[in-house]
């Protein structure tokens, strides 16, 4: 099990240092012209820009430039933001939160009702709840999760039930714990079913087709044969095998959700690495995009990795084939 | 070689199988329609894109009507409306009956080129001025929003094609190359690939956009996002090749091609591609969503098609205010007009693919 | 000899309508108590089909449109589901061709036994891996601590045949249908099986049915069989008896290819 973590750590190395290349190399096309208004910007002091210039030795050859700034990556130097006038690494960890706690209960949301729901139409094959679903799946699935979340927006400002976006209401500093925990709930409700809406059409037609694979196998058949009650055939046997296949979506679906996310961020105001990296674009912040940029790489392969291990633990097959 | 006593082109039969299935039938239609209407938005618009009365600011849809005030059957008309504020400071638009304003066919307006290249002035309806016709509703400056949402098909569902073509080229000549060589050449060309899968799409999206010059014009911008469009989507299309390959070049017919002493590039290009056309078409299909979606999601928060310039996705950017969603839903519906051309794409992709080889069905999704 | 379980006049079909098949044209079986019954036939003779329709275990796309099967004087054809799987894995078992496939990829072969245990026994928990070892070492496996722990896919084709036996003893039937229990393993330990079916059969008093397409198998260890061809019975009686003197054209034509 170890090794096989390591292998796959290994693995991702090469990866990130691709990302930081291209994202080194996509710096260069700008940081010129970057520079020279840097310099004409009062509000810079010159102590500044020549600390910076020395810092990524911008006037030595391109190699040694890539591999300082690669050394400053270990070091979480990120660079500086000249928007916000803070060292990045002090905004993005803040924003980085955000946009996890986000994602993670729009993951929360999306598997809690997609796995019910396919189990549920495969149960129910061709009935018509089975088809409703179907049909309500389709929708979802293409749904852009932008126009999920001006629906949502818009039907939230007719009833009043929910807060129309940000993060915390006016009075949250005097809230108790749980006060502000509810909060939370109730500003994280729309952006999070705004991002689910989309997975959950996805996932909830791969689980049923896994279901209905599964269960038309021979072990299916053979736990029926032993007399055992179709519950635990369906929730032990069946399941089981059926979720397998799905834990390698993990990885790749919380990628699909930071970037689907920044999206959902920015129509909702939830301060976010989203929001961040739009404002970064919209004023040119250089450094600031790049951290933004590299962050979304990192999460990914973490991401990446969670479900590797997950699937090797879930799999014995797998488990004793590495 | 080519069996002509057994099956006609892929293609042929793909269109008969989907004849069979009545939903890609209908998304098809649907497809057809927005095109077309796409192409002939200047025909089909009672005003031009950038038309603008101040006047009539966020107008709700003006409907025709038939029957008069007394109930009269009338030749079409819409009546006229006065902008006025209410004691909170809303909009509100009150109908004068007294103003009737019949509708207008074949009318004569501000002049076009049909396909670029005919220059024209009909339009097919409008009513005279100072009546405007508004059928869904009109945007903050006052302009027609369903113009808008015609023309705006042009540039949304046109970049989805040429993004697409671009990353299909690369892809195709990438995953051809990987999936035929395999060994070292497919390794490194496979982990360039997924480097690029990698990184979360919007947020190269957003990268790469910072970098082109502020100075471009519209055309310009119009292109440089095809490009950064495609430069993310190759990636997976090249994969998709690149197994496809891998799996062909094994075959009988490779290796009888090889014996004859093709060159590899010419194996690759005259015998293996072809076979990769039919599952090529559907995951181009599948694809295109993704491009008009991007472009949507780059408009809407002003990084993409800028104003004057009608896209469905900067339709969509009036929307992002609270007030505007309100008091103005109809603003919105450039955000239904994206759903329904995703949906149908979607449909026809999966319905080729199903109707292809229905085992692809559960292989897809383990 | 009592009758344990007697299949009158059964009818299955395929499809509906003018498209109809018949899978199972007017089977009619009996298997006594402690005996060995074959059922022969090659493939899509319908023996399968026959086999899971006693415990009403079809694909749902076959629908058994006449006949009875009668078990210890209950129709097993009409009794209720719930009923039915108090039968099935404790009064009749089944024992299938592929044990890689018929055990379940993601839980220990122990588990799998003792779900049976569970289910139909009173065995308390504390018991159940005792009773687990007990009858994997019944079936002739050399480590039953090691194999009861692991996956089946971890285990050679023999041994898990064996524990797919052992499965099916767990709860003490009275019936076992086998279904071509020998046709996935190595010839050399084909013997070995059967061997091990003859044994159970001593032990324990099993009644055995024995789906095989292979006379071969049937010869050693039968004591009656049915010949199937195109979903009908179309000979039958003492196996010794129609090795010997077979009627019917089909059964000539099995014996033909044996001697091949």
């Amino acid at each position: 099990m170890f090794r096989y973590c390591l292998k796959r750590l290994l693995i991702s190395i090469p990866l990130l240092l691709g990302m930081a290349l291209l994202t080194f190399l996509l710096m260069q096309k700008t940081t010129g012209s970057f520079y020279d208004q840097l310099k004409m910007d009062p509000l810079i002091s010159p102590e500044t820009i020549d600390r910076y210039i020395r810092l990524y030795q911008l006037d030595k050859p391109l190699l040694t430039q890539f591999l300082l700034w690669v050394r400053n990556l270990f070091r979480l130097e990120f660079g500086y933001s000249f928007y916000y006038n803070v060292p990045v690494v002090k905004i993005i960890a803040g924003r980085l939160g955000n946009t996890f706690i986000l994602s993670f209960a729009s993951f929360l949301l999306t598997w809690l009702v997609a796995i019910p729901l396919g189990i549920c139409a495969a149960l129910h094959r061709n009935r018509m709840i089975d088809r409703v679903i179907q049909m309500l799946s389709y929708v979802g699935l293409s749904t852009p999760s932008f126009l999920s979340a001006m629906l949502l927006l818009y039907l939230a400002s007719r009833t009043g039930l929910l807060p129309l976006g940000g993060m915390h209401s006016a009075r949250y500093e005097d809230m108790t714990a749980l006060g502000r925990f509810l909060d939370l709930l109730r500003h994280l409700a729309i952006p999070a079913a705004a991002l689910s809406i989309r997975s959950v059409g996805a996932l909830q037609r791969i689980m049923r087709g896994n279901m209905l694979e599964t269960l038309r196998q021979q072990y299916v058949l053979t736990a029926r044969a032993k007399g055992l009650p179709e519950s635990r055939v369906v929730y032990v046997h069946a399941l089981r095998n059926a979720i397998n296949p799905l834990i390698t979506l993990l990885g790749y679906e919380f990628s699909a959700l930071l970037s689907g996310a920044a999206l959902v961020e920015i129509i909702c105001n939830w301060p976010g690495l989203g929001t961040l990296m739009l404002t970064a674009v919209r004023s040119k912040d250089i450094y600031l995009v790049m951290a933004s940029f590299m962050m979304g790489g990192v999460l990914f392969l973490v991401g990446n990795l969670f479900a590797d291990i997950l699937l090797a633990r879930l799999d014995p097959r797998i488990r004793y084939e590495k | 070689m080519k069996n002509k006593t057994r099956h006609d082109s892929p293609l042929c039969l793909a269109l008969k199988g989907l004849r069979q299935n009545r939903l890609a039938m209908i998304a098809c239609g649907v497809l057809l329609m927005l095109y077309l209407g796409a192409i002939f938005a200047g025909f089909l618009s009672p005003y031009s894109y950038r038309d603008e009365d101040r006047n009539f600011s966020y107008c709700p849809p003006t409907p025709v009507r038939i029957f008069d005030g007394q109930g009269r059957l009338r030749w079409p008309f819409v009546y006229g409306r006065e902008m006025s504020f209410d004691a909170q400071h809303k909009r509100i638009y009150e109908i004068k009956e007294q103003e009737r304003y019949p509708l207008r066919l074949f009318v004569r307006g501000e002049p076009y080129r049909i396909l670029g290249l005919v220059p024209c002035s009909r339009h097919l309806f409008g009513v005279d001025s100072p009546g405007r016709i508004y059928l869904w509703g009109s945007d903050s400056r006052g302009r027609d929003l369903f113009s808008r949402i015609l023309y705006g098909a042009r540039i949304s569902l046109s970049i989805g094609l040429l993004g697409v073509m671009i990353s299909f080229s690369i892809g195709l000549l990438v995953g051809g190359i990987a999936g035929f060589y395999g060994g070292r050449i497919d390794n490194i060309l496979m982990r360039v690939c997924e480097m690029f899968m990698m990184v979360p799409g919007f947020y190269l999206l957003l990268a790469l956009r910072s970098v082109v010059p502020p100075d471009f014009n519209s055309v310009q911008v119009y292109f440089s996002i095809v490009v950064i469009l495609s430069f993310i989507g190759w990636a997976g299309l090249a994969r998709i090749i690149r197994g496809m390959c891998l799996s062909l070049r094994q075959r009988e017919f490779v290796l009888a091609a090889r014996a004859m002493g093709l060159s590899d590039l010419e194996v690759i290009v005259k015998h293996i591609l072809p076979h990769t056309v039919s599952y090529s078409i559907i995951a181009i299909m599948l694809s295109i969503p993704g491009y008009i979606l991007a472009e949507s999601a780059l408009s809407l928060i002003g990084l993409g098609i800028q104003d004057p310039f009608a896209s469905w996705g900067n339709l969509l950017s009036e929307a992002m205010g609270i007030v505007q969603i309100t008091f103005a839903p109809w603003i919105l519906l450039p955000g239904m007009f994206i759903l329904v051309t995703v949906m149908c794409f979607n449909i026809l992709g999966d319905a080729l693919r199903d109707w292809l080889d229905p085992t692809l069905k559960m292989e897809r999704q383990s | 000899m009592n009758m344990l379980l007697e299949i009158k006049n059964l009818n299955v079909t395929w499809g509906q309508g003018s498209r109809a098949a018949r899978i199972l044209d007017d089977v009619s079986l009996a298997v006594q108590e402690g005996e060995i019954m074959a059922l022969v036939g090659g493939s899509g003779s319908g023996k399968t089909t026959t086999g899971l329709a006693i415990l009403r275990l079809m694909a749902p796309e076959l629908i058994m449109t006449a006949g009875q099967v009668i078990f210890k004087g209950t129709d097993l054809a009409r009794i209720q589901e719930s009923s039915l799987r108090d039968i099935r894995g404790k009064e009749i078992s089944m024992v299938f061709q592929e044990p890689l496939n018929a055990f379940n990829p993601v839980l220990t072969v122990g588990v799998q036994i003792s779900e049976v245990l569970k289910v139909h026994t009173r065995i308390p928990s504390r018991r159940t891996l005792a009773r687990v070892l007990e009858l994997l070492d019944l079936v002739g496996i050399p480590d039953p601590a090691r194999v009861a722990g692991e996956y089946p896919h971890r285990l050679s084709g023999g041994m898990r045949q064996r524990a797919m036996i052992a499965q099916a003893i767990a709860a003490e039937p009275q019936l076992v249908i086998a279904d071509e229990p020998t046709s996935n393993i190595d010839v050399t330990l084909q013997a070995r099986i059967l061997e091990l079916f003859r044994d159970l059969r001593q032990k324990l008093g099993l009644s055995i049915l024995l789906i095989t397409h292979d006379l071969g198998v049937v010869g050693h260890l039968t004591d009656r069989v049915a010949v199937m061809s195109g979903g009908r019975i179309v000979e039958r009686g003492m196996t010794a008896q129609v090795l010997r003197d077979p009627q019917h054209a089909y059964t000539q034509k099995l014996l033909e290819a044996l001697k091949d």
